[in-house]
């Protein structure tokens, strides 16, 4: 432990925030944690100028394709191309749209900046396509089907589409299908059509569609905002060498994070702090919450329990706090949030149970869960969350839950290994006194861990009573339980 | 020691999901460890206990039948049959039980064991609980059961090694006390021995639909539910428990041998005698057959076969069989009889077949034999879109208490198997679907650690170890009945006191729990009542023959007795394998074999029938049998005795009947010994136990002064023929539809081609082969056409009088019937003027006017198909109030014709065939820059030659007797070519091999006469070029 340094309060309060370092290398500064408005729409003018891109071999895992989620590797991307224009939006599953209008003073030309974004793809080793078009979905399908076009003026967009397979649409299968049968295979032959007997067969979306590709609608586009975590970092002015006064130190920032979270309507289970030091590598502490909170006492709680055993191996120049994944508040802890009591309940127990990690570390403190299982070892299970509702176990199989014999007592203690008991020590030549048994249990094979045993109750000379069992195989015997 | 132990309670896997053994294995084991006897008591089900019956005998080991019961208030019970009146109550109960539930189920009220099972034994087990709330049901159920069942009831103690067995001991033994009945040990059998836990715990994880580790106590906590060791069960049960199984072994006397089958008496009217009755069928059909008298012999031959039927007691089985065959001719149903009876003389009269015993005197040899004592087999083929009517007949006329189908047992195969065991060994689903695509059809009843492999998994792998392993186990096992294809039980009394009868999958159908080889070995007899594609097909083109105006010639009307026989111009077509499309001999080995073989008249048909089987072809009888043919072979026989069994097929045995006989006449095998050694040839490929028959023929043959090798050869033959030899006896039916169809193929082709394309799915070949194969004949075909086609295909006449083939509607995919037939209707009543007519009167949805614009069935109302599509998709989706689709009146925008490559590739996506050119036509450019020959110019080369061609997938054949080889049929615009892949090709490009829709391949060219084939080296999937050709004009350029 380090003497306490004297640490101005004012100190602390001073530290302004820093902006935290973007995941990737970015060429403009973004503000991962800053609250983005989510949901902006990017406000469309008369010409704006669309780059698309697309991966073709961006893998697109099935879950998140399923889920409508944009896959994370395209998360990724978006942030390279946040450094070319602030306004990126992702289209699922594998292509991304920029609005490149605003950025155009920036760069001597339109081919020029078109030049430079598929550059930087190509510095990552990406196969792309690109293309640039004064409408969304111009620029998507041409870059869709492979044509690098430029295209500058919305007038142009009919004649430069014409030539483009109507698969670039990425219609449906059966909007395709049908297209095929009346033997339309370009957009152009698409646009000839009457648009009444189009919006009939196709439907009005896919009219629509066609007039933004052609520059006769706009479509507006949401950008993308990054994953949101809060995350600070605060450098001291002074180094600090004592925890007490590291507490107080974070508190500032430990406010801000909970404002944060409200702002949400959100609450985090984990929360990391790292702690800098001069040199040597940082010291990390890590907090674990028993529920999900966003409630500022609840974290300072936490926090300062688990400081209190922390070893500074040097003093403390910076801190940066960043919060584990933002999990939505249920409604009781909203309750909880608002009205800020410390009633009985479950709540109690479960602040309880947190101070208790917090002191005797995160796995010292679990949840017991039974499970229908013949091997008793295999019969609980240790879990994280606490069941601190009785019934609030569903089982999933009522067949598989329902004991269906009449078994023989089980011991309270269950040892972790059972004992092997030494040949002398035979159950016989102990003259314990048998209870019940045998029960055989021949179970298990499936996960590698069988068993074939036979138990006994015994009572022991000394009038305690043990759970003990003949392995099948070996016929050595050993202890396993101790009732209570 | 004498044996002082009974197991009375014992499941086998015929309780789908619960027991994890065999009955076979069950009563072997029951038999080593020493047992007095064995009940195998199957949940609510006897579908086990002929098999355990079989078993027993083999092992002398007293079988108890029994079955275990469970109400729908929880009383459970085993009974055992003590009598042929108990097994009757127990079989009926079971019925009653099955019926009032769905397949696979049963429904037992507790009001139905009263009065229900006389003459049965029953041990109640009582239910595990404990407690007051216990006491007082067990109280109550006991007490039930004792006032119903004195003196025949016994409480069932099972001791499991369950941790508390003194104490549950100790609580029945009072129980019983209080009740006064009896205590008897019984082991809650479920596996024959303790190995099979595993799989046991698999077989309830699956039951539960689970994976194993959820499936927590409803798995066993440990195996004792096997059969146990005696002196160990003596360790668990006090000796009177022990003794009393005995007491109740002892009275189980009953034994399946004492089921009689006895044939039902309606078919026989009063005052007749079933002699009488068949003589006077006889000699009426006699009379009709030969209206100018009979031929010399036969009435030798009628006297000598009714003689012998009476002598069996057999005319109630063909009076049966007539009177179904009479019911099928009253609705113009075509059918045919085949099998070792269906030839005689006397089903000839009984127009059970239309096969004339005086163009097939040869065959009458193995009638129904004396000796043998076995069913007369007659097995009737009916139109198969049309058997369900004679089903139904069948169900109407004895009831479903006396008719049933017979059941077919479907088995775990490799598929099944790591499916369900992989799900329950806690596989994802898409590792499971991945691990079961991996097994094709092809693969057999293995499961090939390689196809695993290819499957993306490490077959080493500890988990798939364990997964291999249970699944290979569990391989043959039971999963659940089905019903057989069309083996009939009739009784006279009540079936359902012979054999339980469920319900079957099919509404209106019901099942007996025992499949035909069960049947067979309690000697009961059965009627096939199958469905025959073929036999539709027939029907169809004489009705739409004799519909058109009769054959040239004016011959009256055509129908099976009336096609003119043995007409040489049909065998000559038959010599040159032109053959698509006829009965049996359409697939390509027997393509093969026919200009080799050159049939000439009737009886070579049904050599080539039988001969191009797996048996013949593996007993290498098909070379010397052409060698002698052809004359290049001295035809010699080893004795005068093989002379007479052989001589219609030069000396070399072809059919089942022929190898039987020679091991009577040179063996000295009794008739019963030949038909065993029969039933042994058709199993031992599954069980072996051949080798007894081995020595006693070599022996035998030696005895009588034949040569060892000459001896070795036919018991290679026989192991050859193993199940796939071919009983002479269907052949010579079924060379009489041979010769039907290719009369028709010859002389009708419109015909032919409309019926069997009216009675897809069947034979060979699909439409477009069939149609591209009748054009090749100078069929003029005529396309789909909303104003012309009917459903079916149907003939129009041609300017010069001959038919024409239109395509029928029912070629059009996703075209409902009942649209057509509202189309057909309404164009009955007037032609339709345009499409909104169309849509309007016929009440189209858009879904059916999308499928006939799609087969270019509008041509007339809308013009080219492009067109067509634009102004159906245009009509508005019928709306649920109102009456029909509506067609908004809007012009039609200019649209392009289709070219001729996207006419091709909407053909076949809308009717499966195109009469424009083939697309490989359309390739051709683009292959022969490959090196790729048409398969015409391929007749034009040297065998041998190094050759590349490609065509179209239309077949992919794997024989199992054929050695692994698998054979393809292609297809391209000059003709067809044939690929012999052998087994390490195949391997290597699997890939290519199974999913190329449009194949190339390299290969050597090996042509013997008439035959051709390229024996595939190198396969390449050039299936893209037809997705280009779908797309061509979609190229972006």
């Amino acid at each position: 432990m380090f003497a306490v340094a004297e640490v101005p309060p004012a100190l602390a309060a001073a530290a302004a925030p820093t902006p935290a370092a973007a995941p990737v290398p970015a060429a403009a500064p973004v503000p991962a944690a800053a609250p983005v408005p989510a949901a902006a729409p990017v406000p469309t003018r008369r010409t704006r100028l669309w780059y698309a891109v697309v991966f073709p071999h961006l893998l697109v895992p099935p879950s998140t394709a399923a889920a409508g989620a944009p896959p994370p590797g395209l998360e990724v991307l978006c942030l390279h191309a946040q450094s070319f224009t602030s306004c990126v939006s992702i289209e699922p599953p594998n292509a991304l749209l920029l609005e490149v209008k605003g950025s155009l003073r920036l760069f001597e030309s339109l081919e020029h900046l078109h030049g430079l974004l598929d550059a930087r793809w190509q510095s990552l080793g990406i196969t792309t396509h690109s293309a640039i078009a004064p409408s969304t979905l111009a620029a998507l399908w041409c870059a869709r089907v492979g044509f690098s076009a430029c295209i500058h003026e919305p007038t142009l967009l009919a004649s430069r589409l014409a030539s483009l397979p109507v698969a670039c649409t990425v219609w449906d299968a059966e909007r395709l299908r049908s297209l095929r049968s009346m033997g339309i295979t370009r957009l152009g032959e698409l646009l000839r059509l009457p648009r009444a007997g189009l919006a009939r067969r196709l439907g009005v979306a896919a009219v629509r569609d066609l007039d933004i590709a052609t520059g006769r609608e706009a479509e507006p586009r949401r950008a993308f905002v990054a994953r949101q975590r809060f995350r600070e970092r605060m450098d001291f002015e002074a180094e600090i060498e004592n925890v007490a006064y590291l507490e107080r130190a974070c508190e500032p920032v430990l406010g801000r994070c909970a404002r944060f979270l409200r702002e949400r309507q959100a609450g985090v289970q984990a929360l990391q702090l790292r702690l800098r030091h001069r040199d040597g590598p940082a010291t990390l502490v890590r907090l674990g919450l028993a529920g999900i909170t966003g409630e500022q006492r609840r974290l300072a709680d936490v926090l300062g329990e688990r400081l209190a055993r922390v070893e500074l191996p040097a003093p403390v120049r910076a801190l940066e706090l960043v919060s584990g994944r933002l999990q939505p508040l249920s409604a009781a802890s909203l309750d909880v949030f608002g009205a800020c009591g410390r009633g009985a309940g479950p709540d109690t127990a479960q602040r309880l149970v947190e101070r208790l990690r917090a002191r005797l570390g995160e796995s010292a403190v679990y949840g017991v869960a039974a499970i229908p299982d013949h091997r008793p070892e295999a019969a609980w299970r240790r879990v994280q969350e606490l069941l601190l509702d009785p019934d609030g176990a569903p089982l999933a199989n009522a067949a598989a839950a329902a004991v269906p014999w009449d078994p023989m007592p089980r011991p309270l203690w269950l040892f972790d290994m059972p004992v092997l008991l030494a040949d002398a020590k035979s159950p016989q030549r102990q003259g314990w006194v048998l209870e019940h048994g045998p029960e055989r249990i021949e179970s298990g094979w499936w996960d590698g861990k069988g068993v074939a045993r036979d138990y006994y109750c015994v009572r022991e000379g000394h009038g305690g009573k043990l759970w003990i069992f003949q392995e099948r195989r070996t016929k050595s015997w050993y202890l396993h339980g101790v009732f209570a | 020691m004498s044996t002082v132990y009974a197991e009375l309670h014992a499941l086998s896997n015929f309780s789908f999901l619960r027991g994890a053994s065999q009955p076979e294995e069950l009563i072997a084991q029951a038999k080593w460890l020493g047992y007095r006897a064995l009940a195998l008591t199957d949940e609510c089900s006897l579908a086990g206990v002929v098999r355990a019956h079989v078993a027993a005998k083999e092992h002398e080991l007293p079988l108890i039948i029994g079955a275990e019961l469970c109400t729908t208030d929880d009383l459970k019970c085993v009974a055992l049959a003590t009598s042929r009146t108990g097994y009757g109550a127990l079989s009926r109960l079971i019925s009653r039980a099955r019926r009032a539930s769905d397949k696979g189920s049963y429904r037992l009220e507790r009001a139905h064991l009263e009065h229900a099972l006389d003459d049965c034994l029953l041990i109640w087990l009582p239910d595990a609980g404990r407690g007051r709330g216990a006491a007082v049901r067990h109280l109550e159920q006991g007490a039930w059961l004792r006032d119903r069942y004195a003196g025949r009831l016994w409480l069932g103690v099972e001791l499991l090694t369950g941790g508390r067995d003194a104490r549950r001991l100790a609580l029945l033994a009072e129980l019983a006390g209080t009740l006064g009945i009896p205590c008897v040990a019984a082991g809650d059998v479920h596996m024959h021995r303790r190995g099979r836990r595993a799989l046991q715990d698999v077989m309830t994880a699956i039951r539960l639909n689970v994976p194993l580790e959820s499936a927590g106590f409803a798995l066993f906590p440990n195996g004792e539910r096997s059969l146990r060791p005696v002196d160990r069960l003596r360790e668990l049960y006090p000796e009177p428990l022990i003794a009393a199984t005995l007491e109740i072994a002892e009275r189980c006397a009953f034994k399946l041998d004492e089921l009689r089958y006895e044939y039902p008496e309606e078919i026989v009217p009063a005052p007749a005698t079933p002699t009488s009755h068949l003589r006077a069928l006889t000699e009426r059909g006699a009379a009709k057959r030969w209206p100018g008298g009979m031929p010399p012999g036969v009435r030798d031959g009628i006297e000598h076969e009714l003689g012998l039927i009476a002598e069996l007691a057999y005319e109630p089985f063909f009076l049966t069989v007539h009177d179904v065959v009479q019911f099928a001719r009253s609705q113009g149903i075509l059918c045919q009889g085949r099998g070792s009876a269906a030839n005689s003389t006397v089903c000839y009269c009984l127009e059970i077949t239309e096969v004339d015993p005086s163009r097939m005197s040869m065959l009458f040899e193995r009638f129904i034999s004396k000796e043998r004592n076995e069913p007369p087999d007659i097995d009737v083929d009916f139109e198969h879109e049309r058997r369900e009517e004679v089903i139904q007949y069948i169900y109407r006329k004895y009831g479903r208490e006396r008719a049933a189908l017979a059941a077919t047992v479907i088995c775990y195969r490799p598929r099944s198997a790591l499916r369900d065991v992989g799900k329950a060994l806690g596989f994802e689903l898409d590792e499971v679907d991945r691990l079961a695509k991996g097994i094709q059809w092809w693969d057999g009843q293995r499961i090939d650690p390689a196809r695993i492999r290819d499957a993306g998994f490490d077959p080493e792998d500890p988990r798939l170890e364990r997964l291999i392993g249970l699944a290979t186990e569990i391989l043959g096992f039971p999963r659940h009945l089905s019903q057989h294809v069309g083996g009939f039980v009739i009784a006279r009394g009540r079936l359902d006191e012979l054999v339980p009868i469920e319900n079957a999958a099919m509404p209106d159908r019901t099942v007996i729990e025992w499949d035909k080889d069960d049947l067979d070995a309690l000697g009961l007899l059965k009627v096939d009542v199958l469905g025959l594609g073929m036999l539709s097909a027939i029907r169809r083109a004489f009705d739409l023959v004799n519909a058109f105006g009769g054959p040239p010639g004016a011959r009256g009307e055509l129908a099976l007795a009336t096609v003119p026989a043995e007409d040489p111009d049909v065998y000559a077509m038959i010599c040159r394998a032109d053959t698509m499309g006829v009965f049996q001999i359409e697939s390509r080995a027997q393509m093969a074999m026919l200009p080799r073989l050159r049939p000439q008249n009737y009886y070579d048909l049904v050599i080539e029938v039988a001969i191009v089987r797996p048996g013949p072809i593996q007993g290498e009888m098909v070379h010397p049998y052409l060698r002698r043919r052809s004359g290049e072979e001295a035809v010699t026989y080893p004795s005068e005795a093989v002379e007479s069994v052989l001589k219609r097929t030069l000396g070399v045995p072809i059919f089942q009947e022929q190898v039987m006989q020679l091991a009577i006449v040179a063996a000295g095998f009794t008739p019963g010994e030949a038909d065993r050694l029969r039933r042994a040839m058709a199993a031992w490929k599954r069980k072996g136990g051949l080798g007894s028959f081995e020595r006693r023929l070599t022996e035998g043959m030696r005895a009588r002064g034949y040569a060892e090798s000459f001896a070795q050869q036919i018991f290679n033959q026989i192991l050859g023929f193993g199940e796939y030899g071919f009983p002479e006896s269907h052949a010579a039916s079924f060379a009489l539809l041979v010769y039907t169809s290719a009369w028709l193929k010859y002389h009708e082709p419109a015909a032919f081609c409309a019926a069997l394309i009216n009675s897809q799915p069947m034979g060979f070949y699909a439409p477009a082969q069939l149609v591209r194969d009748a054009r090749a004949h100078g069929v003029e075909v005529r396309p789909v056409a909303i104003g012309a086609s009917d459903w079916d295909c149907t003939l129009e006449r041609q300017d010069d009088g001959k038919p024409a083939l239109r395509l029928g509607l029912r070629l059009v995919r996703r075209l409902s019937r009942a649209g057509a037939d509202r189309a057909l209707a309404a164009r009955a009543l007037r032609a339709f003027e345009g499409l909104a007519d169309l849509a309007e009167r016929a009440a189209l949805d858009r879904g059916d006017l999308e499928a006939l614009a799609a087969a270019d069935a509008l041509a007339e109302l809308s013009g080219h198909r492009h067109r067509a599509v634009w102004q159906v998709s245009g009509v508005e989706r019928r709306l649920p109030l109102l009456p029909a689709a509506t067609a908004v009146p809007e012009g039609i925008p200019l649209l392009r014709a289709p070219k001729e490559g996207q006419d091709i590739v909407a053909d076949y996506a809308g009717i499966g065939l195109s009469l424009r050119r083939h697309p490989l036509a359309l390739l051709r450019a683009r292959l022969a820059r490959r090196g790729v020959l048409p398969t015409r110019d391929l007749w034009a080369l040297a065998t041998g030659k190094l050759v590349r061609t490609a065509g179209l997938v239309i077949t992919r054949q794997r024989p199992g007797s054929a050695g692994g080889v698998t054979f393809v049929t292609m297809e391209d615009e000059t003709g067809y070519v044939n690929l012999i892949v052998w087994e390490r090709v195949a391997a290597e490009q699997r890939a290519a091999l199974l999913e190329s829709r449009l194949l190339e391949v390299s290969g050597k060219l090996q042509r013997e006469g008439e035959v051709l084939h390229v024996i595939a080296h190198t396969l390449t999937d050039l299936s893209i070029l037809l997705g280009e050709l779908t797309v061509e004009s979609r190229n972006f350029h």
